[in-house]
């Protein structure tokens, strides 16, 4: 026999663990009881402070999204043009169910007013997509992971301060004197742009026939213009 | 157990419970593949991490960690495996340890005994090349990447440690079975 085979095989044994097996028979937390159980060692609490921070920070990304919409754009864009903003809130998570477009200043707390109990208002998720009339659409969900997607809109990202020079760098890369655009892609594409940026209260108006198509920016009446690129 | 004295600052805590989670797992692993099972594994480990909490103010450099730890842990092995040895021929002696009827429990354990007999000849690079090429699964440019060395070097001292091995255990085992 080889001898060194009973390298080989320890070798093989150790190697055919798997974190699984390891946790099973030694966790981390046990390890760390064990060394902390014999001498001065102590675990640092500062995952604690972690996860406290990471639900803070989850809980002021949900009060951004509110405050955004109800407070901030006015201060910075809009009070500018002294153009009221408003949303589309629609009663359910579909773009077929009925919607009204609310003033902001009336959806400063929970965004749309879908006339729910407190207890139902506080499981409901608002939804902030672009509508393909460059207007911001409010969709409720009570779906844990749902998203724009699933009513087939790009979504809208509200930011303190709205990107509108990087939004209208970006939306004259969209036009291309090679490529054959169709209208649709180019409104999609458009409500991509106005909602990564999180810029609201403009208006996409699609002008175009079915053929090549590019798109106009208005920068003075906020509006984006599809028409026929010849 | 005497508690070390040990430099209380939360940076010193935080870098080896970080080092704790990094290293756990390959730790679990060099414990079996010295020791050959895993039933010594778990007390292994926690005691090569004990011992290192206890030594940590004295580390010099973040690269050389993980060697020291595959050498402490080397040699908590041989201590475990030594006096798990004394307590079995204690038990045998006493009576109380009951062997199959071929013995084939007496015969593993030499074996692995003969092996850890072997592995504590080996220097310290010896002992990383091990690890490295049979537990960690490298090739020779990891290998050699891992311990500043060519290769061709590492492929060459593994040939030379694999030989060296083989002839201790042989030597190891006609002694065992001669006596």
């Amino acid at each position: 026999m080889d001898s060194f085979k009973t390298v080989q095989k320890n070798a093989r044994l150790a190697q055919k663990l798997s974190s699984s097996d390891i946790n099973r028979r030694l966790s981390e937390d046990d390890l760390l009881g064990r060394i902390e159980a014999v001498t001065d060692f102590r675990r640092p609490s500062e995952r604690n402070y972690l996860r406290l921070l990471a639900s803070l920070a989850s809980v002021a990304a949900a009060v951004v999204v509110v405050v955004a919409l109800s407070g901030s754009f006015p201060s910075t864009l809009d009070r500018r043009h002294n153009v009221a903003l408003s949303v589309r809130c629609f009663t359910t998570a579909s773009l077929n169910s009925s919607s009204e477009v609310m003033p902001m200043r009336q959806t400063r707390t929970l965004g749309c007013n879908w006339h729910l109990s407190q207890d139902a208002v506080l499981s409901v998720r608002s939804i902030f997509c672009v509508l393909n009339d460059g207007q911001v659409g409010v969709f409720p969900s009570r779906r844990r992971g749902a998203t724009c997607a699933t009513v087939g809109l790009p979504p809208f990202t509200p930011t303190s301060v709205p990107q509108l020079d990087a939004m209208l760098v970006q939306l004259a890369k969209i036009n291309s004197r090679t490529r054959c655009d169709h209208p649709d892609a180019l409104v999609t594409k458009a409500g991509i742009t106005l909602g990564r940026y999180g810029v609201a209260n403009w208006r996409i108006k699609n002008s175009s026939s079915e053929g090549c198509s590019i798109v106009v920016i208005d920068r003075e009446k906020r509006q984006i213009t599809i028409v026929d690129r010849n | 157990m005497e508690m070390p004295r040990q430099a209380n600052d939360r940076a010193s805590h935080e870098e080896f419970t970080d080092f704790v989670r990094q290293y756990r797992e390959d730790a679990f692993r060099y414990a079996v593949f010295f020791s050959g099972s895993t039933t010594y594994a778990d007390e292994i480990v926690a005691e090569s991490f004990i011992t290192l909490w206890s030594k940590w103010p004295q580390r010099k450099s973040s690269r050389n960690l993980k060697s020291w730890l595959v050498a402490i842990i080397k040699n908590q092995t041989l201590n475990t495996m030594t006096s798990e040895r004394a307590r079995k021929s204690r038990e045998m002696r006493e009576g109380i340890a009951i062997l199959d009827q071929h013995g084939r429990q007496e015969l593993a354990n030499d074996r692995i005994l003969i092996l850890h007999e072997c592995i504590s000849t080996l220097d310290e690079e010896e002992i990383q090349l091990l690890v490295l090429c049979y537990v960690d699964g490298l090739n020779y440019e990891q290998i050699g990447a891992a311990l500043n060395l060519t290769p061709g070097a590492v492929s060459m001292k593994l040939t030379r440690l694999r030989r060296h091995l083989k002839e201790k255990i042989e030597y190891l085992e006609s002694v065992a079975s001669n006596g």
